[in-house]
């Protein structure tokens, strides 16, 4: 991180709380009174962009650039900003002018593929967030589930590679939920309802709330087209319902969870 | 020669050769309990192996856990213990033996076995990382209330280390001079706050934050695995907790935390779910939690799922001050789309004893619904706001932590200062289940006193229960002479040279529980010259400054100024009290018949409650309708909608304040914190005493110490307030500030016998 950026950084902190407006105040007379300290910009051109003053935010960071044409994360804060602005291509040079200098910055990588999909470019936005994944850390969770769905529209569609990324994920990283669940919809998009079924089973392997999965095979069996197992799986979430504590039993989603299992079932027998 | 020589220089160089013994500069320190494992942490100065030695006595520690790797950094697993069992452990590098522990005070407690109910007992920090006094002044009060008992859990709320999360930041403000006491022997639970990630990075779990503690990603302490520390769950006996990244992570409807939490909690089948993380949703402290983007796209994207999930409690930081709202459901706009009628489950406060504790009940559909939000962001420092956000019972910037226990089918949470002053507590129940009470009120107040200033001895009857004191007069302490912050003035005696030797007073109170349960019992006293205090009847106390041996009327007292309240010690007599009606006597001592002054307030603190130097405050000063009331206004004026009055430079303004209309007779005692500016400043300073005359200090840019005056200051022991001795309705004008700026006023004021409530806050614009 070059001095200017650790002294951006370093300054935040010593920023006013306080709404973003009163913020944006302060800094301005800040400005005014040291116009040529670099970071105040930057932070200002920040608060501008949260504030969706984009304009003004790019002419702080053009200012910057002017000033210090060899400061490099005022091009990562210019293409963020870019990307809000839906200025995709803009975005696009002003994040490779970042990487080229800072190849495994996770933001940078992040913001390069969020642009990507806006601009519909998948297969670039692909290779951005699997180099974030790739980091050590991983990237977050939600950069995965990103990934994921864009490999579905890199592919149009077609789902084994999206499914095999996030195989490839839960190798590494253990049984995340939010992974699990991904690669669970993605199963049931492919109709590979084999796997998805084994893949509740296994998840549902001593879960306290049994009634959740036998809901979730429920909503399995009847996209896979077989009522009968399908009410047989809405009866065994009744019951198991019925057998949670009273004080799991009386909370506002699973009140609202039994009516639905009840209609569910009321429905089928009205068949 | 040259052989012996050489010999003798290389018998010299030994001691040089042999390896340095490693020095532990960092921990121990517990993370990720479970039933059966605990991380232990250290650093060393030195790279060595890690040991970790362990059994059931220090002495005993037969089983070991270990890694060979040379390192400075330690990280140790310990597994296979049993649940809910006290573990004794020392820290070792081979070939140098223990480092630390094998000792009383290196152990840890293992959690209990999932869904067994036992009584925990959770503290909770926010914003501590100043690594200064007032951060170990919250600490210290709480030390003081905890006692020798044990602290299960220590979560913190975010901004763990100021400025920037810095490793050395953490050292001082966790690590060394804080709390390395509590972190050897309770695991510690963090919330990522947004001074902690300026040098650490959520999305790739670097930095300092992530470097220090180790928090599950895999569910290991139960939950759902998150993949990530950002934001995670355990468990710990009936109780599971939620802790959220609000500072980095994804904030949106459907993004991957807001899944993970909702099948988080909808897997959970434990009895209560307490949640928190950094940006409060709903707060009118130093941050808006109508217009900030964190604190809204929390309250918006996930309250909704934690209400929809039965959660209980939620806390928060970032505001520098103490926020706790009603019992509420369902309100996730800004604060003028709050209606109480719809979103408050109760009108009550939640306080067993005093207006009924919060029970989840059952609504229209069936489901229990219900959850306090508090925010508690002031254990490092305070900061201004309006504090007025209509969700909240109080809401007020003052520096302390909050103690949770969780009992069984009972929560009881309670907020103490940083100078032991109980400030709020609250208890919620599952249904149908009848509250216990476990806060007791203070049972003496620095209020009103009965006193006998006619210069007669009254010998030793009138200390004792029973004694007709009811021709004695009555009035508010403080109790004197000669100070201008004297509330009620004594008789000084036949003339100026022939001053009463001895006044007395007495004071009756109710003591409401076991006086074998009491653990604590303190008498604070201010007090000029000296005294000496019986409980029902029998002497407690005596101030330093008396003599020893027998008092009579006659007795002299040293000379002793009254310059800040003084604690005695009570507990050794806590057998003297009695359930219901007791009565504590004291008696004043002049040091001469011609001195100039006498003054004597005091107050008495019972079990675990401190009401060091007044009343509990609870809540906002409202009518007998529960409607807000303001008391108080600058020029006439309480600020309307924005809670602001605008004041030229050089013009003459004047603070009023009016006697709560909740209050039938008497007078209302009150007090006015003051800070420069709001909500970023946090200086505050004091006003000086002087009833009917204001002056303000000059505002120094940048002054970061609290400016404050002698006279009257830290009646009630909280920083920067001063307490008025004439109580409202008062007034006073100022002639007019030489300077522009943003002021803050706040405060609380008596609105009936024995209680405070905070009343309304005033920004005050002073304008060229």
């Amino acid at each position: 991180m070059n001095s200017i950026f650790a002294t951006f950084i370093f300054l935040l902190s010593f920023f006013p709380h306080g709404d973003l407006h009163d913020q944006i105040a302060q800094l301005d007379k800040q400005v005014k009174a040291q116009p040529k300290l670099l970071s105040l910009r930057l932070r200002r051109g920040e608060l501008l962009r949260l504030h969706g003053e984009f304009l003004r935010a790019l002419k702080d960071y053009q200012f910057v650039q002017k000033l210090d044409p060899q400061q490099v994360a005022v091009h990562l804060l210019k293409g963020r900003l870019f990307l809000d602005m839906k200025r995709h291509d803009a975005a696009a040079r002003e994040l490779r002018l970042f990487l080229e200098k800072n190849p495994k910055s996770a933001e940078g990588l992040r913001f390069s593929a969020q642009n990507e999909v806006a601009r519909s470019d998948f297969a670039k936005a692909v290779q951005f967030y699997q180099r974030l994944c790739a980091q050590g850390g991983g990237g977050r969770p939600g950069d995965i589930l990103a990934c994921s769905r864009a490999i579905v529209k890199r592919d149009k569609g077609s789902i084994p590679k999206a499914i095999a990324f996030l195989e490839s994920q839960l190798l590494l990283r253990g049984s995340v939920f939010v992974i699990e669940i991904e690669a669970l919809e993605l199963e049931k998009q492919a109709l590979r309802f084999d796997a998805a079924l084994k893949r509740i089973n296994r998840l549902a392997k001593g879960a306290k709330r049994q009634d959740l999965w036998s809901v979730r095979r429920a909503a399995l069996y009847r996209s896979s087209g077989e009522p009968k197992l399908e009410l047989s799986a809405w009866k065994k979430a009744r019951k198991e319902l019925l057998h949670l504590p009273q004080h799991v039993r009386r909370r506002p989603s699973v009140v609202s969870l039994q009516k639905k299992i009840d209609q569910e079932i009321a429905r089928h027998i009205a068949k | 020669m040259s052989r012996l020589f050489l010999l003798l220089s290389l018998i010299c160089l030994l001691p040089s050769l042999a390896a340095q013994t490693p020095v532990v500069v960092r921990g121990p320190y517990l993370q990720q309990g479970t039933p059966n494992s605990v991380i232990l942490r250290w650093r060393t100065d030195i790279a060595c192996d890690s040991v970790v030695n362990h059994g059931a006595a220090p002495g005993a520690l037969f089983a070991n856990s270990s890694d060979s790797t040379l390192t400075t950094e330690h990280t140790i697993t310990v597994q296979g213990l049993t649940p809910d069992s006290i573990v004794f452990y020392s820290i070792e590098a081979t070939g140098f033996g223990v480092l630390v522990g094998d000792d009383a005070d290196h152990f840890f407690k293992t959690a209990p076995p999932s869904g067994v109910a036992k009584p925990t007992r959770i503290w909770v920090l926010g914003d501590s990382g100043t690594a200064d006094n007032n951060a170990r002044r919250v600490r210290d009060s709480y030390y003081d209330f905890q006692g020798s008992g044990y602290t299960d859990l220590m979560l913190l709320l975010g901004d763990n280390a100021y400025n920037t999360g810095l490793d050395s930041e953490f050292q001082f403000a966790m690590f060394e001079n804080m709390y390395e006491d509590k972190l050897r022997q309770t695991v510690v639970w963090p919330a990522y706050g947004n001074h902690d990630a300026i040098n650490a990075d959520a999305s790739t779990q670097s930095g300092p934050y992530y470097d220090i503690f180790n928090l599950p990603t895999a569910g290991e302490s139960g939950g759902l695995a998150s993949g990530t520390e950002a934001y995670y769950s355990f468990d710990y006996g009936n109780i599971h907790f939620v802790v959220l990244d609000s500072e980095e992570s994804d904030r949106s409807v459907g993004g991957a935390m807001a899944t993970w939490l909702q099948a988080d909690l909808a897997a959970n089948t434990l009895k209560w779910t307490i949640a928190y993380w950094h940006h409060p949703p709903y707060s009118k402290g130093s941050h808006d939690s109508d217009i900030e983007a964190r604190l809204v796209q929390m309250r918006q994207n996930f309250l909704p799922i934690l209400e929809n999930e039965g959660v209980d409690l939620v806390l928060g930081g970032h505001s520098h001050a103490y926020e706790r709202s009603y019992f509420i459901s369902g309100h996730y706009g800004d604060s003028t789309t709050y209606n109480a009628a719809t979103h408050a489950l109760s009108p009550s406060k939640g306080r067993v004893g005093l207006d009924g504790g919060y029970e989840k009940r059952p609504n229209s559909t069936g489901a229990y619904d219900g959850c306090v939000y508090v925010v508690a962001g002031a254990s490092g420092k305070i900061s201004g706001g309006t504090f007025d956000h209509p969700t909240s019972v109080i809401s007020f910037p003052v520096l302390g932590s909050v103690v949770i226990d969780v009992d069984g089918d009972q929560l009881d949470a309670r907020y103490f200062t940083s100078e032991g002053l109980l400030f709020d507590f609250f208890s919620i129940t599952k249904s149908g289940v009848t509250p216990l009470q476990r806060t007791h009120l203070p049972i003496l107040t620095s209020q009103f006193w009965k006193y006998d200033d006619n210069g007669v001895d009254l010998g030793t009857a009138w200390r004792q229960p029973g004694f007709d004191d009811s021709s004695w007069s009555s009035g508010m302490a403080p109790l004197g002479y000669g100070e201008p912050w004297i509330t009620t003035l004594v008789s000084q005696g036949s003339s100026a040279t022939n001053k009463n030797p001895t006044t007395y007073l007495r004071r009756e109170f109710n003591v409401d529980l076991d006086p074998a349960d009491v653990e604590h019992l303190l008498f604070a006293a201010l007090y000029d010259d000296g005294f000496v205090a019986y409980l029902n009847g029998v002497e407690v106390a005596r101030s330093p400054s008396m003599p020893g041996g027998p008092i009579s009327y006659g007795t002299l007292s040293g000379n002793h100024e009254a310059v800040a309240y003084e604690k005695f010690d009570l507990q050794a007599f806590a057998s003297l009290l009695v359930p219901g009606q007791n009565v504590f006597a004291v008696e004043i001592h002049q040091t001469s018949p011609t001195s100039s002054d006498l003054a004597f307030d005091g107050a008495l603190f019972i079990d675990g409650v401190r009401s060091f130097l007044g009343p509990t405050a609870v809540g906002s000063v409202v009518d007998a309708q529960g409607q807000p009331e303001s008391p108080f206004t600058i020029n006439g004026s309480d600020g309307g909608f924005g809670r602001s009055v605008d004041v030229r430079v050089g013009e003459p303004f004047s603070f009023e304040m009016q006697p709560p209309s909740t209050l039938a007779s008497g007078v209302a005692s009150f007090t006015i914190f003051g800070y420069f500016g709001t909500p970023s400043a946090s200086e505050s300073f004091l006003l000086p005493a002087p009833v009917g005359e204001m002056a303000f200090p000059p505002a120094f840019p940048g002054v970061s110490a609290p400016l404050s005056f002698l006279v009257g200051d830290n009646l009630l022991g909280l920083p920067g307030a001063l307490a008025f001795t004439t109580p409202a309705p008062w007034s006073a004008v100022n002639p007019g500030l030489g300077f522009p700026g943003v002021y803050t006023f706040h405060g609380w004021i008596i609105t009936s016998p024995g209680v405070a409530q905070t009343f309304n806050a005033i920004r005050m614009n002073v304008t060229p």
